[in-house]
């Protein structure tokens, strides 16, 4: 997997997997790793349950057949010590019997061990796993949403989400990139009652041509294009009765946009090359770091489709205004990493709290895990804090230098971070496209833009 | 510990592009390091089947069996897997027939 690839994944899922064989151990430790995943293992039910006292485990490997005991037979016990983990059994004697037993005792699926660690593991990739897969808990609705944070913004943002998610409506989530978007539409998904049984699906917009989008998404008739051999189901009805992400809406052209509206307002849609629509039943949830409004007065995102969408908006909040969290946030990636890399206990001092707290994170929370990540990474014995390049420059910035205009300032933040990007990338954009994540068409109008 | 080391490029993207080229590497050693090992299995397979030790073959068998699907030599643990099946039912000559043939999958493969 090329690191592009893996930097698309989903965000990573701590698994911990239980066997007696310590190659198989190693080589399923490895394939987790490079598919983005954090791995912890263990050859015993005993090594599982200190593993699930020290960490949050989201997913549990299990080998049926261990050294004296049965994977399957100790399933209520993990779920009684793992209420949030989810436990997926490897065996392989698959006999309809094992089968019936571990789901009956509370595995959530069963993998037939007739398969390289390779193919189980692209296998657990396509699972729709929420970051917690933490179960509503009744009594406390703000433990259901898992957005960290204690800010006043992360504490309204959580209410907001609360209050909304029981009713069915469509949800416009808007915020810079790097701020959670789809963590908080996973947690209004979660909440949604009857639709959170049904897995959530995520769409990227701009991660697809125009022609692939709107087949992946309305679905496609037999002969409708050249490759069209057979009727396909699109996204809208793959969700019926669950909840549809669609990230970055910014980004979806104007034609998918009429198709999109009506979809939403009618609740039906007419795949491609069909003159039949069908109903579908997915609850919307959008997302996009753009100024819609300036996208509608530009011509580029529909008036009408904004209102539709915008009867709910909730807003995140860009790291750098809510400081009071970046402590909380700060040590739970250092956690994860440490148990990640297998690292020793790495902490912050007072002083490197204090520069993460004083540096301005364009690419907010995003950002700051990947700053502790390098830095656990590249640490020996004590943490040594990596800010990347732009943080350092922006170190030597002078407070007096610094535009206290907003809008000044942000455009200063671009064109120091264009000019670094474009250097990098020795001007290429496809290159720039890659390293920074962005569209080449954000920062093609970004260059556009600035250069005015 | 990962086998990284600190000479690490500064960005995130060479970071991460040393990560991904350091757990390819390590893959491609343990799989190497499997295959290497898998005469030795051979060995204690058939000396189990010499010494009527029918317990330890299918215990070894069974092990056998997971470890090579695991690492994707799917019709070498089919046989294991039959072998395991079959540990008190199969005459000797049957068992070491079956190795013969895991020994000739083996061979094509190093082939």
């Amino acid at each position: 997997m090329s690191y592009s690839e893996r930097e698309q994944l989903k965000p990573s899922q701590m698994v911990a997997l239980v066997d007696d064989n310590p190659q198989i151990r190693e080589i399923y430790q490895l394939e987790l790793e490079q598919a983005g995943f954090y791995c912890l293992v263990t050859e015993s039910l005993a090594g599982l349950y200190d593993l699930i006292n020290e960490n949050n485990i989201d997913l549990i490997l299990l080998d049926n057949f261990l050294k004296n005991e049965s994977g399957i037979a100790a399933i209520p016990e993990i779920k009684k010590r793992a209420k949030n983990s989810r436990i997926i059994v490897l065996t392989r004697s698959s006999s309809p019997d094992n089968v019936v037993r571990a789901i009956k005792n509370g595995a959530y699926d069963f993998i037939g061990k007739n398969t390289s660690a390779k193919d189980v593991v692209s296998k657990l990739r396509k699972y729709p796993f929420p970051i917690t897969t933490s179960e509503v808990n009744p009594t406390d609705p703000f433990a259901n949403i898992g957005l960290l944070g204690k800010s006043r913004a992360m504490h309204d943002l959580s209410e907001d989400i609360i209050k909304i998610a029981k009713h069915d409506i469509d949800v416009i989530i808007v915020g810079e990139t790097g701020t959670g978007k789809e963590l908080i539409a996973k947690a209004i998904h979660r909440l949604s009652g009857k639709r959170s049984q049904i897995p959530m699906l995520t769409v990227n917009c701009a991660a697809l041509t125009p022609a692939l989008l709107e087949s992946e998404l309305f679905g496609s008739r037999k002969g409708a294009f050249t490759d069209a051999k057979e009727d396909r189901k699109g996204i809208f009805e793959a969700a019926d009765g669950s909840t549809l992400f669609l990230d970055e809406i910014g980004e979806l052209p104007l034609p998918l946009q009429g198709k999109l509206l009506r979809a939403i307002q009618e609740k039906e849609i007419l795949p491609v090359g069909s003159t039949k629509p069908i109903k579908i039943n997915a609850r919307i949830v959008a997302a996009t770091n753009r100024n819609l409004k300036r996208e509608i007065a530009e011509g580029r995102f529909r008036e009408d489709l904004y209102y539709r969408l915008s009867v709910v908006t909730l807003y995140t909040c860009p790291l750098r205004e809510r400081t009071d969290d970046i402590e909380e946030l700060a040590d739970f990636f250092l956690n994860l990493m440490t148990s990640r890399y297998q690292s020793k206990h790495l902490q912050l001092t007072k002083s490197q709290l204090k520069v993460l707290k004083r540096y301005h994170w364009p690419g907010n929370v995003r950002e700051l895990k990947n700053v502790i990540e390098r830095s656990v990474l590249m640490s020996d014995k004590d943490l040594a804090l990596r800010m990347d390049s732009q943080a350092s420059e922006d170190k030597q910035i002078n407070s007096e230098e610094m535009p206290l205009n907003y809008a000044n300032y942000k455009v200063n933040c671009e064109r120091t971070y264009l000019k670094k990007l474009m250097d990098v990338s020795k001007g290429n954009l496809a290159e720039a496209s890659r390293i920074s994540g962005l569209h080449r068409p954000s920062i093609y109008r970004m260059l556009k833009r600035l250069k005015n | 510990m990962l086998p990284c080391d600190h000479s690490l490029g500064t960005s995130k993207q060479q970071v991460l592009e040393r990560l991904m080229q350091c757990l390819e590497k390590k893959i491609k050693e343990v799989q190497q390091r499997f295959y290497d090992n898998i005469p030795e299995n051979f060995e204690k397979i058939r000396s189990a089947i010499v010494n009527k030790d029918r317990a330890l073959l299918k215990s070894l068998c069974h092990d056998f069996s997971g470890s090579t699907i695991t690492f994707g030599y799917k019709n070498m643990a089919k046989i294991a897997k039959q072998m395991e099946e079959q540990a008190f039912t199969s005459t000797d000559l049957e068992l070491k027939n079956h190795v013969e043939r895991m020994n000739i999958l083996y061979a094509q493969k190093k082939g």
